[in-house]
């Protein structure tokens, strides 16, 4: 999806794009406003598939013990990872790089269809290096009975839109941790479908902003079937003027009994300037399910500060460590412990 | 043991609406249709000032560049409103008003007997135990009586039928009036402002406690009318007062409108208790007939540790569109939200509250309860807004949804918006149903399915309940009971 197909989608749905105004958002003088930085990335994992302006660089990449018919498509009719039955890449993580260079267009529109057949395993990270360009993703992920698929996304910057579309076929399992940073600004949409019975989606994420970044999280899981289960758990830690947005909404449709739905966004703001905007919503038409939200947005615990100052620490290491506690769980809690210390890399946290 | 509570439920679902009746009254209508000369017709009949009219003419402009909201989550078919008719009263009344209770025509007076509204100020003072209420009677597009006047008067307070204080305190109602929500706010309160008729108007002086409860009963009578009542209670500084809203409708098969405005100031150190019960007509099993209900409720606290509460049971209507908020702009003001909220049948309700903290260490408390049974929807949509002004502000929000069958839906749409570290915000909710396990305990005890029922659903509004002053209380208990219990399985 293009730039012009986000904004267009944005003014067909003014309530659900009432936090995030694409036109302002993406307004030549707030594009301009700073370059990031381009650090250089060293990927961990053997599979490494980098992107260079939306193009898939073979010279670049490194396929390791995963075969390269695993990638299929070029940048126009978008990119297609399939997994046929049974086949297991868990053991070798993928991950995607996605960089621009100053040959990069105005914009890069990303297309990827994932679809996993009968008990397939895939872990994927889709790491976004800083762009001064938008980047807008649009990824569809089909996932056949008792797939699974674990899903990791680190944007380190720059305006980026995506929107992901997920069919959960029965006992199918999809997750996904995102971290956005220097996002100007970021949406990551999620629209997920429980489908089969026994389906379990998981989505997590942080927002971890400053300056005047940027990020909006919607996710909307609609429960189509019963004994399905969901969790979304959100963390943003926002500093100086940014804004955070969460939006969040479970969909239980008459006939998803048993639906376990569960939804909490939790949010620090750092900054008297700083926004924290939560629309965590519940819609159920069926009556035997269990589901609860949960929001809270607040400061550090001022006790909690005063305690460590009291062992000595300064203001500002009792105030790192009280965020990095803040996102222990989060960022202990990673699907493929490998991805730990890409996290940790970029929230610029020590490795454990 | 399935089917028991369900049908248990159902028989007392099915108990019918014991307001619906219609009283046999001539009455004064205007024609159909809305335009400027209905205003013109309105303000005629009322006597207003000029200022009245052109403040009215000012909202009907507004409203007609309107567009009706539709971002609710309540479906039904588009409103005529040149099919209604804007105006209704009964005759014989003198135009200001009957001056006593003997002007008034005996078969209204009978009405509120059935619905069990004391008018008659000696009965309530016969009444060895039961405290006083001041009552303020709307019928249709007038007040036909306000009780206990000369009582409040002793102790400075205003209580009259705001057609009448428009005429004898105009600087208050003009200073006051659409301060809290001003003409153009939404569709409905623009509607309102243009055609507006009658409803309460409370003045407490500084360091005054009410003495007693005060109440409005409203009642629409006439066919084909909407109801447009605006309230206004100003409590100045360090007074407080206890205010209770009822209303009922006939049962019939046309939807009728009912398009409110309440307006509550709080100034220093004031407290305002507002408590509604609801029980408009819901239309039938189908969903044929029944009140939509659009109504605007917004409360100001403009002083320092003033309080607004909301309190609301609401059992009827169509179509409720209800949002009470609180307007947090004095330091360490309070704002609370307690509502209950039941739809059966066909039912669809959309409501909430919103809760502004601009004030420094201002407070609000908002805990709402949904219960859907039948083929109802009900959703609680809210909206927490800490402004950066609001340092050390707090907010508590809970919503609970409990549904009864499988062929209801139960919706929560909360908003948080927070600018201000040093604020906390935090909200929770959960979706439920009443257990087979909780039944069979309080069966087994000895309880019957319908008290079993009644229990359960007892103790989930508990919270709120327990917030409504006690006659009210007891009627809510017992509403509760009819729109409802049984409904579980």
């Amino acid at each position: 999806m293009t730039l012009a197909a986000f904004k267009n989608r944005a003014s067909q749905n003014q309530e659900a794009w009432r936090y995030t105004n694409l036109d302002t958002l993406l307004s030549p003088a707030a594009l301009d406003a700073e370059p990031f930085p381009h650090g250089p990335h060293a990927c961990p994992f053997k599979t490494c598939l980098v992107f260079l302006n939306g193009i898939f660089e073979p010279s670049m990449s490194r396929f390791g013990s995963v075969p390269s018919c695993l990638l299929m498509g070029d940048r126009d009719s978008g990119y297609s990872l399939t997994l046929g039955e049974q086949t297991c890449l868990v053991a070798h993580p993928v991950e995607l790089v996605f960089a621009s260079d100053s040959k990069a267009p105005d914009e890069i529109p990303l297309k990827f269809s994932i679809s996993l057949g009968k008990n397939a395993r895939l872990s994927l990270l889709e790491n976004h290096r800083a762009s001064a360009v938008p980047v807008s993703v649009e990824t569809s992920v089909t996932l056949a009975p008792h797939a699974k698929f674990v899903h990791g996304k680190i944007v380190s910057g720059g305006p980026h839109l995506a929107l992901y579309t997920v069919h959960a076929a029965e006992g199918s399992f999809y997750t996904n941790t995102s971290l956005l940073r220097r996002t100007r600004p970021a949406r990551n949409e999620f629209s997920v479908h429980l489908d089969g019975q026994g389906a379990q989606v998981s989505l997590n994420g942080i927002m971890f902003l400053n300056g005047h970044d940027h990020a909006d999280t919607t996710a909307h899981v609609l429960h189509n079937a019963p004994h399905c289960t969901s969790r979304q758990s959100y963390k943003s830690v926002l500093d100086e003027s940014a804004r955070g947005v969460f939006q969040g909404r479970i969909t239980v449709a008459p006939h998803a009994q048993k639906t376990d739905g569960y939804q909490i966004s939790r949010a620090l703001l750092l900054s008297d300037k700083a926004e924290m905007d939560s629309k965590p919503e519940l819609e159920i038409y069926a009556d035997d399910v269990s589901c609860r939200h949960g929001n809270s947005v607040g400061d550090l615990d001022p006790d909690a500060l005063f305690y460590l100052r009291s062992r000595g620490l300064d203001e500002k290491a009792a105030r790192d460590l009280l965020i990095q506690g803040f996102l222990a769980d989060a960022l202990d809690s990673l699907p493929v412990e490998a991805w730990g210390s890409s996290f940790r890399h970029e929230l610029g946290l020590e490795p454990l | 043991m399935t089917d028991t509570p369900r049908s248990a439920a159902l028989e007392l679902a099915s108990q019918p609406y014991k307001y619906g009746f219609v009283t046999d009254v001539p009455s004064d209508t205007a024609p159909l249709g809305l335009s400027e000369d209905t205003l013109r017709f309105i303000s005629t009949k009322k006597n207003e000032p000029s200022w009245l009219l052109h403040w009215r003419l000012e909202a009907f402009r507004a409203w007609t560049s309107m567009k009706e909201p539709r971002w609710a989550k309540v479906h039904y078919p588009p409103i005529d409103y040149q099919a209604a008719s804007y105006f209704s009263a009964p005759k014989a009344g003198p135009k200001t008003g009957p001056k006593t209770l003997d002007d008034v025509d005996p078969e209204i007076l009978r009405t509120y007997e059935k619905l069990g509204i004391p008018l008659r100020e000696q009965e309530i003072l016969a009444g060895v135990t039961a405290p006083s209420v001041a009552v303020d009677a709307v019928f249709d597009s007038v007040s036909v009586a306000t009780t206990f006047k000369k009582e409040l008067e002793k102790h400075g307070i205003i209580f009259c039928p705001i057609s009448e204080a428009v005429l004898k305190y105009p600087e208050m109602v003009q200073k006051y009036l659409g301060s809290v929500v001003p003409v153009r706010d939404n569709f409905f309160a623009a509607l309102n402002s243009a055609v507006f008729t009658d409803g309460s108007f409370v003045y407490i002086p500084p360091g005054v406690t009410c003495p007693m409860e005060l109440s409005t009963y409203f009642r629409i009578n006439a066919k084909n009318t909407g109801q447009f009542e605006r309230t206004l209670i100003v409590a100045d500084h360090g007074a407080s007062v206890s205010y209770l809203e009822g209303c009922s409708a006939p049962q019939r098969d046309e939807n009728q409108l009912h398009a409110a405005v309440v307006e509550l100031v709080a100034l220093d150190d004031a407290s305002i208790k507002y408590s509604t019960v609801q029980n408009w007509y819901p239309g039938d099993k189908n969903g044929k007939g029944g009140i939509y209900n659009f109504v605007t409720k917004r409360g100001a606290c403009r002083g320092k540790r003033s309080k607004i509460s909301w309190t609301q049971v609401e059992t009827g209507s169509a179509i409720t569109w209800k949002y009470p908020s609180c307007i947090l702009q004095g330091d360490e003001s309070v704002g609370a939200f307690y509502s209950v909220a039941v739809t059966n049948n066909a039912q669809q309700a959309d409501t909430g509250t919103k809760m502004i903290h601009i004030g420094k260490n201002t407070r609000s408390t908002i805990i709402s309860k949904g219960i859907s049974a039948g083929r109802s929807q009900n959703s609680y949509r809210g909206l927490v807004k800490i402004l950066r002004s609001a340092s050390g502000a707090r907010n508590k929000s809970q919503c609970d949804s409990l549904l009864i069958g499988d062929a209801c839906g139960a919706h929560t749409f909360p908003v948080i918006e927070s600018r201000q570290p040093s604020a906390r915000v935090e909200h929770e909710a959960s979706t439920s149903k009443v257990s087979e396990e909780q039944l069979f305990y309080c069966r087994q005890r000895g309880l019957s399915s319908e008290d079993a029922m009644a229990l359960i659903i007892g103790g989930f509004c508990r919270e709120v309940l327990q917030e409504l002053p006690m006659e009210f209380a007891v009627e809510a208990q017992k509403l509760l009971g009819i729109s409802l219990e049984g409904s579980v399985g």
